[in-house]
């Protein structure tokens, strides 16, 4: 019964990958097709679409802007959703429940309504469109991500830690600094990652907050409007590569750390 | 300003809600003095322990450390170091960044560190862990690296909440001596917070046993084992019978009193009972002694053997006790004197020093 269990268990879970990866596999095969017609057979293979996104300059600028953006909106997101976990975490007060719920709900709104209320509040404030208003846009919606993962670490940092530190001379600010924080590092870098990949995945936001400069995404969907080419694909066979690598080195690092800290 | 009391504790009270920790305490600690507070669990030893270290706010009362008012004052401000429970290491520094922790922080310059660093490593015997992480340590190690950490400082008083509860049996009576030693060489105030009486009368000078958050008891060892001045002390420490009867007659501090129609003797530590009221005696299992024919002591009564378990270097003896209302009395005694006194009616007797009469 254990090895029919096992065989029935291992088949759902091959069969979720290929449903998974086929996909992907098929995207990224396309993208070395010699012909501008995506679908099989494949008669012939090159690197012509490589070489074309690497010398368009659209392209390269729309990429480096998204990273830019990325950048920005992670190091706004995990300073303030830092800060709102170590004032939520392990403290009661009259209101925390709906404080924390104010906090998570900028992840919980769709992305449509919320970038239609950015765009509104945005031209209220008299904020052009553009980087800022996309960074900002970005900054806000990651921060309950931010907050969620630092609280769940700040819940596990045993309160002898910190009275050690306070015992032994260190003042609550020098504490939060030599102390929790450093405790803190493996969920900071995670909540980064994420935030990183989220803000370069996002396309709603930038579509409704941008100007006449285009996120990566808002540039594939403007390339999309003129037809599917598997330059197309070679763009998102890096993005890929790209994303995978930073999730799988942050996942390690994480790991790495939170072993480290266990004694 | 030198003071011979490191410590005043004057009438704290502290309340977590509705439940009371500690009730006006008030105590004084000497210099050099090795403390224990002894106590169940929830009778306000720890929450002594972490107001003095400055972790808890009293709501009442002043704490007094060498001659000055810290009442208020954070654990930062405070002469006063504290070993953790579980450590509390700092897991991602060294061995010696955690040492050293204190010493940055006051600012030492960097050879004054190193130099205090290594004679507090060398003197726990770590040197040679200097550069490994907490969690490339075992138990006792940690243990070690928890008291250098705290030592360093050179602090007028180091706390020290259970810190050997996490260590397994063998490890802990070694630790325990070790403990005992360093406090012996440093000269400081160790007070030290445990619930194993054990522990407390191997290490200690004194014992302040804890109940409700009120003292129960303030002695050395041997006054709280052999003079307990109530039921509760008796009772937590050690192996106790109770005797009780109506006092029938006082001289100085020995109290007569009837006990089942015997007449029996006990000493008293704490003042002198009324005469005609009803009080009960502490008498340790092993000051019994047992013999076939009557013995030379003040206090005699006879019974019968009833049961006899072996418990290794020693036997317990459950013995009913001759015109009493089934009354037991338990006795230690070697596996010698067993086989002297075979079974069937026996005598027992005790000194009147060695039973204490209690003020409850």
């Amino acid at each position: 019964m254990v090895s029919r269990n096992r065989i029935i268990l291992s088949c759902t879970y091959w069969a979720f990958v290929l449903y998974i990866f086929i996909p992907l596999i098929l995207m990224i095969v396309m993208g070395f097709k010699d012909s501008k017609f995506i679908g099989f057979p494949i008669k012939s293979w090159t690197f012509d679409w490589y070489i074309s996104i690497f010398s368009d300059y659209e392209i390269i600028y729309s990429f480096g802007y998204s990273i830019l953006i990325a950048i920005f909106s992670t190091l706004i997101s995990v300073i303030i959703g830092t800060w709102i976990a170590v004032l939520l975490e392990g403290r009661k007060f009259w209101g925390w429940s709906p404080v924390f719920g104010l906090m998570i709900l900028p992840a919980l709104v769709p992305g449509i309504i919320s970038a239609i209320a950015f765009r509104i509040y945005a031209r209220w404030l008299g904020i052009e469109p553009g980087m800022g208003a996309i960074i900002w846009a970005h900054a806000v919606h990651n921060v309950p991500f931010v907050t969620i993962v630092v609280m769940a670490r700040l819940s596990t940092l045993p309160k002898s830690q910190i009275e050690a530190a306070r015992d032994l001379g260190a003042d609550p600010l020098l504490t939060f600094i030599r102390i929790t924080l450093p405790y803190l590092i493996p969920a900071i870098l995670g909540a980064s990652i994420f935030c990183l990949l989220l803000s370069f995945d996002d396309f709603v936001r930038s579509f409704f907050l941008g100007d006449y400069n285009a996120t990566l995404p808002v540039l594939i969907f403007a390339m999309l409007r003129s037809g599917m080419s598997p330059e197309i694909n070679a763009i998102a066979t890096i993005a890929l590569i790209l994303t995978a690598a930073i999730g799988i080195w942050a996942e390690r690092f994480t790991r790495k750390t939170n072993k480290d800290n266990k004694i | 300003m030198k003071t011979e009391n490191i410590v005043h504790i004057d009438k704290v009270s502290k309340k977590f809600g509705t439940t009371t920790a500690i009730e006006q305490l008030s105590l004084d600690i000497k210099h050099g003095e090795f403390v224990t507070f002894l106590g169940p669990s929830g009778c306000g030893k720890s929450t002594t322990l972490r107001i003095l270290g400055g972790f808890e706010i009293p709501d009442t009362g002043k704490i007094i450390l060498e001659g000055k008012d810290v009442t208020k004052y954070p654990p930062e401000k405070r002469q006063v170091n504290m070993v953790f429970q579980d450590y509390a290491l700092f897991p991602h520094m060294t061995v010696s960044e955690n040492i050293s922790f204190a010493l940055v922080l006051k600012g030492l310059n960097k050879n004054t560190i190193i130099k205090r660093q290594n004679e507090i490593m060398t003197f726990l015997q770590i040197q040679e862990y200097g550069n490994r992480y907490p969690n490339q340590l075992s138990g006792g190690q940690r243990q070690r690296v928890a008291l250098a950490r705290a030592l360093a400082p050179n602090p007028a008083l180091l706390l020290l909440d259970e810190p050997l509860g996490a260590l397994d049996a063998k490890l802990r009576t070694q630790v325990q001596r070790e403990l005992k030693s360093i406090q012996r060489k440093t000269n400081k105030t160790f007070l030290f917070v445990t619930h194993d009486q054990e522990e407390a009368l191997t290490m200690s000078d004194r014992i302040i046993v804890m109940h409700n958050g009120r003292v129960e008891q303030d002695g050395s060892p041997e006054d709280l084992y052999y003079r307990p001045s109530n039921r509760f002390v008796a009772e937590f420490i050690g192996e106790t019978n109770f005797l009780s009867g109506k006092v029938i007659s006082l001289n100085n501090s020995i109290v007569g009193f009837d006990w089942y129609g015997y007449k029996i003797f006990g000493a008293s530590n704490w003042g002198i009972p009324k005469k005609g009221s009803n009080i009960t005696a502490a008498l340790r299992l092993e000051n019994l002694i047992l013999s076939k024919v009557s013995p030379k002591t003040t206090n005699k009564v006879q019974g019968r053997i009833l049961n006899k378990t072996f418990q290794g270097s020693r036997l317990l003896i459950e013995i009913l006790i001759e015109n009493t209302d089934e009354i037991l009395l338990r006795a230690f005694i070697d596996n010698k004197t067993a086989q002297e006194i075979g079974s069937g009616i026996i005598w027992l007797g005790w000194h009147t020093e060695s039973m204490a009469i209690l003020n409850d």
